[in-house]
Formats: C-alpha cells, structure tokens, sequence
C-alpha cells in the first residue's frame, strides 16, 4: 500500500477552495498593491551626503543615543538596502535605533553605463571610504563602528583590513570570506564563466540576470511553492503586504556596473583571495590579518546563498584577538526580516557594541 | 547530418535549401486554397533551419573581397547556432532532472504508510513534489555538468550579443549616432580623470594644501 491516500471527492474541494483563495487573495493583493509598493523603507531618516549615485542617510533617533561612535552600515550591490528596514515590525534598523544605536545606512543607488568602469577601489575607497571619512568629520571620531551585510559584509573586510585605523568595530552579517566550500553553489556555478569577456560585451552586468542565477539556487521553491501562499494569506492583509514588499525587493536587482563585478567575481568566487592571499584592490594589497579590530561575524545556518561554512572561516583568518562568531538559525533573508530575528539580532548587536 | 565535404551531398543540400526557400517565399505569398497556412509556414521553416544541426564546419576559406562584409552575418549565424546547441544541451539536463525528481516522488509515494504519514491532500502531494524536485535539482545542480551547461550556455549568449552589437555599430556609425564603444570610451575617459584628480587631491592632502 502506498502513502497515497487522496480522496477524489476531497481533492475536487481542495481545488475549489484554493482556486477561491487565490482568486481572493490575488484581489487583495491589487488592492494593496498601490499603497505597499514605492517604499524605501520605514523610518524616517535624512541623505547627509551625496557622492555620484551613493546617498548615505542617517536614521532619527528613537531613543537618545547611547554612543558617540556611529554605525555606518554597508549593505551589498546586488540588492536594495530596505530590506534592512523592510516594515515597522521588520526592521534590523529600527531594532538598532531602539537600543540607542546611531544608524547610517550607505545606498549605493543603481549604477547606468557611466559607471561601467567603476571597480572595487571606488568601492571600497573612495565611496566606502568617504563615508567614513565624512562620519569621523562630523562625529570627530577617529574611527567608526561598521556593520557589512553580504556582499557588503565582503566589501567592509577589504576596507577595515585596508584602513583598519578607521573602524572601531566591525560587524559582518551573512558575509561570504571562504568562497570554496562544497555547499557554494553560486561559486560553483560561476568558477566557470569567463566573466571578463561577460563584461565586455554586456558593460554593466544585468540585476535580472543575477536574479535568475539567485531563483536558479532552489527554483521549485523559489518559482513554484512561495506562490502558492498568496492562497494561505487570501484573508490575512497584513501577510499580504509583507509579501508584496518582499517580492518587490526581490525583484529589485540593482545592474552591477561591470569592472567591479568582473574584479568581485575574479577575486573571491574564482580566486578564493581573502583565503589563499594575493588579493590588492587600488594597487594595495588587502591582507585579514591587517584588521585587527573586535569582528562579530552573524551567519545563518540554513543560508542557500552564503552557506555558514563559507562564513565561519572569518575567525582564522583575520589578525584580530577579539572575534566573537554568532550562528543564527534561519536563512539567508530570514536573518533580516523573521520575527525571531527582530528580536534577536538588533539586541545581539547592540549588547555586542556596547562594551567595546 | 549533412556531410558538407562530400561535393554531392552538399550540393544536394544546396538545392533541398533553394526548393524550400522558393517554397517559403511562394507561401508567404499566399498559400494554396485549402491549405493550413500556420502548418505550411511551420513545415517550411522547420525544414529550413534542420540545417542547425550540423556537424562540425570545415574549414571556413578566409573571406575577401566584396564578401568580407558577410563576416559579421556568417558569425552572428554561428553563434545564433552556438546559442541553440547550448540551450539543448541545458534543457536535456533539466529533463533528466525532471526524471529523477518524478523517480523520486514515485519512490517517496511507494514507502510503506508506517514508515511515513499517508498524502492525504494534493497540497501535501504538491509540497512532496517541490522537496523531491529540489533534491534532485541539488544533486544535479551541484554537478560538474550543469555548471559546465550553464557557462557554455551564457558565454554563447554573450557571443550571440557580441555579434548583434557589432552589427548594429556598423548601423549606428553609418547612420552617424554614437555607438556603444563610443559611449564606453568617454565614459572609461571620465573614470580615469576621476581617478587622477582623487590622486591629486591626496597629494595635495599629504602637502597640507586643502583640496580646491
């Protein structure tokens, strides 16, 4: 006997009930659409500075500020920053901001053809670098406490080991360092492009196709059954909404402008250099061992994008003594927006800040 | 297979080629009364483009005289072949993936029900399907294969790219308005000014001149 037990009659309902839940639920969604979508985020906050399309904003307090050491986060290219600050209830700024953190948030913005040529120097130097320059001015601070997520949290290790004089802190969120671990399916996939003549050819690299690549980890899930909730939230707006925000995000995949991409991919997902060395980045080479600086490094355990063992390496690697490695269980996206991740996190970085 | 070195077969295949073109060309005109127009156009253009499954070319005489400007066509044909070689061959794994994930589900189903709960509702079956799915996919995915299938099938797009881009350069630079090369050239000019006037600005930094 097999584990088939579908009642016909009960399977006709089934499909009934759920043609008239998706049918409501798609009529929510419309409805909810003009009102959910166009949000850059939840809290208030003002741009402090300008640099081409990079805006850095600082967050309004909640509380009074504990510290007169700000935290400058760096969020990565691929994706927009809001995620950080995706609904009042969903929120790892707002988080912060309730524990007295001052908040700033680097938007990178979306790179055209004219930043085609930017690389990682600009990147991590100039654009990085200014921002920071720019809060120690007008902190008068000598350093900064900065918080890197993913892809950012790569970019932010290049800076601290490059200017490890500039941050006082540093907090590395689902940051990729060992790209050559056997879960990577991502580095897998792409240890095989010839992605300088990619840039070439395309200039800036697609968001979309990125996106595609991202789906492709898990496309069942991704493409098929993540849908089929529309269904199970028909009467439920508030789930509703939180999905629309979601797959707006989602599908909000910056153009990687290409001689940064093509350094990126090279660098780290081809040549694994933050593990093997060799890695120089505006004719300086970038050495872990050079930052010496407390590292609190979050990653999640069930993370399909940056797999835990492509994160936990970090403590072996850097030169500082004070590394404090934090597993998280959830995904790659639940670390920013799950309800236990609300709680968790915001305190864990904070209680983490505070003594050092 | 056409077996383009051997003179008679090829010229057989020359003509076959001209007989449906002509063919084509006299049903775009308009068919004969009676006929499925939808089914003519679709036997003729499938039987046009069989062609894309040819063996390895000989090798191509260089091209000169008035025929060096067909090139640019002959390579974006070849890519455009490129391009179609690796979507089979990327499809034909996604088949197989397809199989095993339904040898998987087959499986999953087989188990004695007390080893594992009975599927009672096709949303259990549904959420079955998508958990055998991705484990199949994940072998696979995980595979030498696959990423090999997948890097040939994005570097023959970009070729594909490359050579529709080159023809509409050689467009764009006729008709007199700004190419793509044109464009990255300024733009790789600015960035590099950029960068010379941050080095100055350092320098200046350095010197404890204020930057202007």
């Amino acid at each position: 006997m097999t584990r088939l037990a579908i009642d016909p009659a009960r399977a006709a309902n089934e499909i009934a009930d759920f043609c008239g839940r998706l049918a409501a639920g798609v009529r929510a969604l419309g409805e909810l659409g003009a009102t959910t979508a166009g949000s850059d985020g939840a809290s208030p906050r003002d741009a402090v500075r300008r640099d081409d399309k990079l805006i850095l904003y600082r967050y309004r307090p909640l509380v009074s500020r504990a510290d007169a050491t700000p935290l400058l986060i760096c969020y990565a290219l691929v994706n927009r920053p809001y995620m950080l600050d995706l609904q009042p209830d969903r929120s790892l700024i707002r988080g912060l901001l309730a524990r007295g953190v001052d908040v700033y948030l680097i938007d990178w913005g979306y790179p055209d053809r004219g930043d085609r040529w930017l690389e990682l120097d600009d990147y991590v130097n100039r654009y990085l670098g200014g921002c920071i320059d720019h809060l120690r001015r007008a902190h008068g601070v000598p350093s900064v406490n900065l918080l890197g997520v993913c892809q950012g949290g790569t970019l932010a290790l290049c800076h601290a080991a490059l200017h490890p004089e500039r941050v006082r802190n540093l907090v590395t969120m689902v940051t990729p360092v060992d790209f050559h671990t056997p879960e990577n399916l991502l580095a897998k996939w792409i240890r095989e492009v010839d992605v300088e003549r990619m840039v070439e050819v395309l200039g800036n690299v697609p968001g979309a196709l990125l996106n595609a690549a991202f789906v492709g980890l898990m496309p069942l899930r991704l493409a098929s059954r993540k849908y089929a909730t529309i269904a199970d939230h028909a009467d439920d707006p508030a789930a509703l909404a939180g999905f629309l925000r979601m797959e707006r995000w989602i599908a909000d995949s910056p153009d990687q402008a290409g001689a940064a991409f093509a350094q990126f991919v090279r660098g780290f997902f081809q040549e694994n250099r933050f593990v093997l060395g060799g890695l120089t980045i505006g004719g300086s080479r970038v050495d872990l061992q050079h930052l010496v600086c407390p590292v609190l490094n979050v990653y999640a355990s069930r993370d399909h994008i940056v797999p835990p063992s492509a994160s936990r390496p970090l403590g072996g690697l850097i030169g500082s003594r004070d590394y404090t490695g934090f597993e998280f269980d959830g995904g790659h996206i639940g670390v920013y927006v799950s309800r236990r991740a609300q709680e968790l996190l915001p305190l864990t970085i904070a209680e983490w800040l505070a003594p050092r | 297979m056409v077996d383009w070195l051997n003179p008679d077969e090829a010229m057989r295949r020359i003509i076959a080629f001209g007989d449906d073109y002509l063919a084509l060309a006299q049903s775009l005109c308009g068919p004969a009364a009676g006929a499925d127009p939808s089914a003519s156009l679709r036997d003729r253009y499938e039987r046009l483009f069989a062609a894309a499954s040819l063996p390895p070319a000989p090798p191509a005489l260089p091209l000169f005289g008035p025929a060096g400007a067909q090139g640019a066509h002959e390579r974006l044909i070849a890519a455009t072949v490129r391009c179609q070689r690796a979507a089979a061959r990327f499809n034909e794994l996604l088949a197989t993936i397809a199989a095993a994930a339904a040898d998987k589900l087959l499986a999953a189903l087989a188990a004695p029900r007390e080893a594992e709960p009975p599927v009672t509702s096709l949303r259990e079956l549904h959420g079955l399907w998508v958990r055998c799915g991705e484990e199949a996919y994940a072998v696979a995915a995980h595979g030498e294969d696959f990423a090999h299938a997948q890097a040939e099938l994005l570097a023959a797009t970009v070729e594909w790219r490359h050579e529709q881009q080159q023809l509409a350069e050689t467009w764009a630079s006729a008709l007199g308005l700004p190419t793509t090369a044109e464009l990255d050239a300024i733009n790789q000019r600015v960035h590099a000014l950029i960068a010379r006037i941050a080095e100055l600005e350092r320098q200046l930094g350095r010197q404890g001149t204020p930057p202007p």
